[in-house]
């Protein structure tokens, strides 16, 4: 008999510990991919000035992590890798403030070892197989936004001859960045942070000035959070020249300065 | 007056429940919301049929293949004495339990460009990654282990002096596999097969790093549904309701067969 | 596992010899090393004049190569062919040709009496039928010798001494050497003349039942019970 009480006690604490609330020192921030090296050194920059505030981050590509707020995730602050985003959240009736924090562009990367005469982007339709990201995540988005300035360019259905290389629309950059590390693709568009720790082993080209897609990163504070006055202190840091520096390190380039091509 | 039902029976009952819940929920979720007006205009779209081709086509050929290399295999591991024949169980069953991710890798290494039998590869002018070929390699690693492990089962339950009888009348081996053993456990295989189809139909994180996401060449089913989920959730609905019900179907074959199987006298 | 110690000195040329002795005894063993199962590591086994297994020259037939029928104790037959089929399955490995293999089919179900059962699968037949299609199907194949394990303890114990009576009959009908291994006293009812005592391995010459007493080292305890019991059985059994 006491045992049954013992294992009933254990299973309603269970319960109940799964539902708790947030704690009132923790800030749960959704981030883009792209953004994990420099907003994981944010997010410890921030613990360091905030003691006794825990900063729990989550990356996963923009619309994957969109998708889990229509489903009802409630993050603090939503640092996505598209301006849509903000009319989506917008949309959604979730968004109370958005500020861009950081640019980002395309660039196409080559394994280092390439035996391919690929050096520049006109070449690519010399690549046998190449990699971008699928039509539903931005870094997809915006790879088509490029061919098609490209094709509007240069013409010779380059953009269609580019489609006919492509050997797979991977969920993610990150995916897209690994199968050209991987060898197995010859050519993949990326964005120029996540070249970032990979320097030895790929050769960067970069689009051009006139073909740039530039992507701009908004941080959304939303409606829904629990810890408004902590989001915002959030969003003011990212802004601040800490920050900045954290986000510059990572590839990122601050709102500041105007989206001008920085050569490796 | 109705006798109470001791408590046990309702802590029991209770805790049964919640697990049953929890198996059911999703799946009555999916085909409450999974019916919606658009439904044709989803399961008729290009992407879902190319989807489903693929899908079909992938696992028959991946079953296929198992089957035929996996029943030698699993009649030799049931008949087997040495002492090792244990470990070499355990490592076959290993992949079922693998997480896709580490199967994912696990392919990669063996079969991709930096992989152990990349530069073999390259020299044939073989390039698995990216191929239709490599969503197959890929089912055959995860599912092929639950085909070997229902075969083993099947072949070892077969009574030993069947076997010893055959051989006392001068049976040689190939013919007691052939004449005695097989067709003394087919029902056991097809069912196991089913399991090893179905398993092979809903593979997912494994192939989109091995064979990536190319519609037509590589996107099965599961990568569609989980690129719709990206943009259009009622789109995601539809598609799994429709490998949800595929896989249903599959499962109770399977299932009703193996429960004849061993009704059988 | 383990090893078993089998100490048999055993020349026989009796038509029929009846093996028993307690359960553990090593019968089994017994006949698995003459079907080949378990290699002997000392001495050689000779049936009819065809060395099975010499161990000074290394020579060891494969159980498929012994020509011994064997009746194991549930009969083994298969149960997803039919009575025909079985034997068809036995002759396939002694005859090539087709032709032979039919007459040869034909004949048997003939002398068995299985005509009528051609068709019947093993779940459809009776315990005596079954017991008729095994023999056969050990036969058929013409054979050196026949080896029976406990070929009533199958059997349900109303049905039991009528199945004993059909197989007695059917040995009296065949020529080969048998051996039958048993430990229920009312099997040498038939065949009292050739008894043999497996005792924990060591095998007793055989003698006929009046005669049977453990000679050379005293037999184990558990032997000297079993016999006593056994042999009381049996010989009230006989004399009745």
């Amino acid at each position: 008999m006491l045992r049954r009480v013992f294992l009933l006690v254990c299973l309603c604490l269970c319960g109940v510990s799964a539902c708790k609330p947030r704690p009132p020192d923790a800030l749960l921030i959704f981030a883009a991919s792209s953004l994990s090296e420099s907003m994981t050194a944010i997010g410890h920059a921030f613990e360091r000035e905030h003691p006794g505030l825990e900063v729990a981050l989550q990356f996963a590509g923009s619309q994957q992590l969109l998708a889990q707020v229509e489903q009802g995730a409630r993050p603090d602050v939503f640092a996505a890798a598209d301006l849509s985003y903000v009319a989506r959240l917008s949309k959604l009736g979730l968004l109370k403030e958005s500020r861009v924090f950081a640019h980002n562009h395309l660039v196409l990367v080559v394994p280092k070892h390439q035996t391919l005469p690929i050096f520049s982007l006109q070449d690519l339709p010399l690549a046998p197989r190449i990699v971008v990201g699928a039509k539903e995540v931005p870094v997809g988005q915006y790879t088509g936004q490029l061919l098609a300035a490209a094709d509007r360019q240069w013409g010779h259905d380059f953009q269609k001859r580019v489609e006919s290389q492509i050997v797979s629309y991977e969920l993610s950059v990150r995916q897209v960045l690994g199968k050209v590390l991987l060898g197995e693709a010859d050519a993949g568009f990326v964005y120029w942070s996540d070249v970032h720790g990979h320097e030895g082993e790929l050769r960067v080209i970069e689009p051009g000035p006139a073909l740039n897609v530039v992507a701009q990163y908004p941080l959304l504070l939303l409606q829904t959070s629990t810890q408004p006055k902590l989001a915002a202190a959030f969003m003011e840091f990212v802004l601040s020249p800490t920050g900045q520096r954290h986000l510059a390190a990572g590839g990122l380039v601050p709102p500041a300065q105007p989206a001008s091509v920085r050569r490796p | 007056m109705k006798p109470r039902l001791p408590l046990q029976s309702w802590t029991l009952h209770g805790m049964a429940l919640v697990l049953v819940l929890m198996l059911m929920l999703p799946m009555l979720a999916l085909i409450a919301q999974g019916l919606h007006g658009d439904i044709l205009r989803v399961l008729l779209a290009p992407a879902t049929v190319q989807a489903l081709w693929l899908s079909l086509s992938t696992s028959a050929v991946a079953l296929l293949l198992v089957v035929i290399f996996g029943t030698p295999l699993s009649y030799l591991l049931s008949r087997s004495k040495a002492p090792f024949i244990e470990k070499i169980q355990t490592l076959v069953q290993l992949p079922v339990v693998l997480p896709p991710a580490v199967a994912g890798v696990a392919l990669l290494s063996a079969f991709g460009q930096k992989g152990m039998l990349g530069p073999a590869l390259d020299a044939l002018g073989l390039r698995i990654v990216f191929s239709t070929a490599a969503i197959v390699m890929t089912a055959v690693f995860v599912a092929g282990p639950l085909y070997v492990q229902g075969a083993l089962n099947a072949f070892s339950s077969i009574d030993e002096e069947l076997f010893l009888v055959a051989r006392s009348m001068g049976a040689k081996s190939l013919r007691i596999f052939w004449k005695v053993a097989l067709p003394l456990a087919r029902p056991a295989l097809v069912s196991a097969s089913l399991l090893c189809a179905a398993r092979a139909l809903g593979e997912f994180g494994a192939t989109l790093m091995f064979a990536g996401n190319l519609p037509g060449k590589t996107q099965t089913m599961p990568l569609l549904i989980y690129t719709a989920m990206e943009s259009d959730f009622a789109q995601a609905r539809t598609l799994s309701l429709l490998l949800l019900v595929l896989s249903a179907l599959l499962l109770s074959v399977s299932l009703s067969l193996s429960r004849k199987w061993r009704a059988r006298p | 596992m383990g090893r078993l110690l089998l100490n048999v000195h055993l020349q026989s040329y009796a038509q029929m010899l009846v093996l028993i002795g307690p359960n553990g005894s090593g019968k089994s063993s017994f006949l698995r090393a003459l079907l080949g199962l378990v290699p002997i590591n000392k001495g050689y086994i000779t049936v009819r004049g065809r060395q099975l297994d010499h161990v000074p020259t290394g020579l060891g037939l494969a159980t498929e190569q012994r020509r011994l029928g064997y009746v194991p104790q549930s009969y083994g037959l298969f149960p997803h062919l039919t009575v025909e089929q079985q034997l068809t399955f036995a002759v396939q490995c002694h005859f090539r040709e087709r032709a032979a293999q039919r007459s040869s089919v034909r004949a048997a179900l003939e002398q068995w009496d299985l005509v009528a059962l051609a068709g019947r699968r093993s779940h459809e037949l009776s315990g005596g039928q079954r017991q008729r299609v095994a023999l056969a199907r050990a036969l058929i194949g013409e054979p050196l010798a026949l080896l029976l394990d406990e070929p009533l303890a199958a059997q349900d114990v109303q049905s039991r001494e009528q199945v004993r009576e059909a197989l007695h009959s059917h040995l009296n009908s065949i020529t080969l050497p048998v051996i039958m291994v048993t430990h229920d006293p009312e099997d040498v009812k038939y065949w009292p003349h050739c008894i043999a005592v497996m005792d924990n391995g060591r095998l007793h010459s055989p003698r006929h039942l009046n005669e049977v007493l453990p000679d050379g080292p005293p037999a184990s305890p558990q032997v000297s019970g079993f016999l006593q019991e056994f042999l009381a059985r049996a010989r009230r059994q006989v004399s009745s």
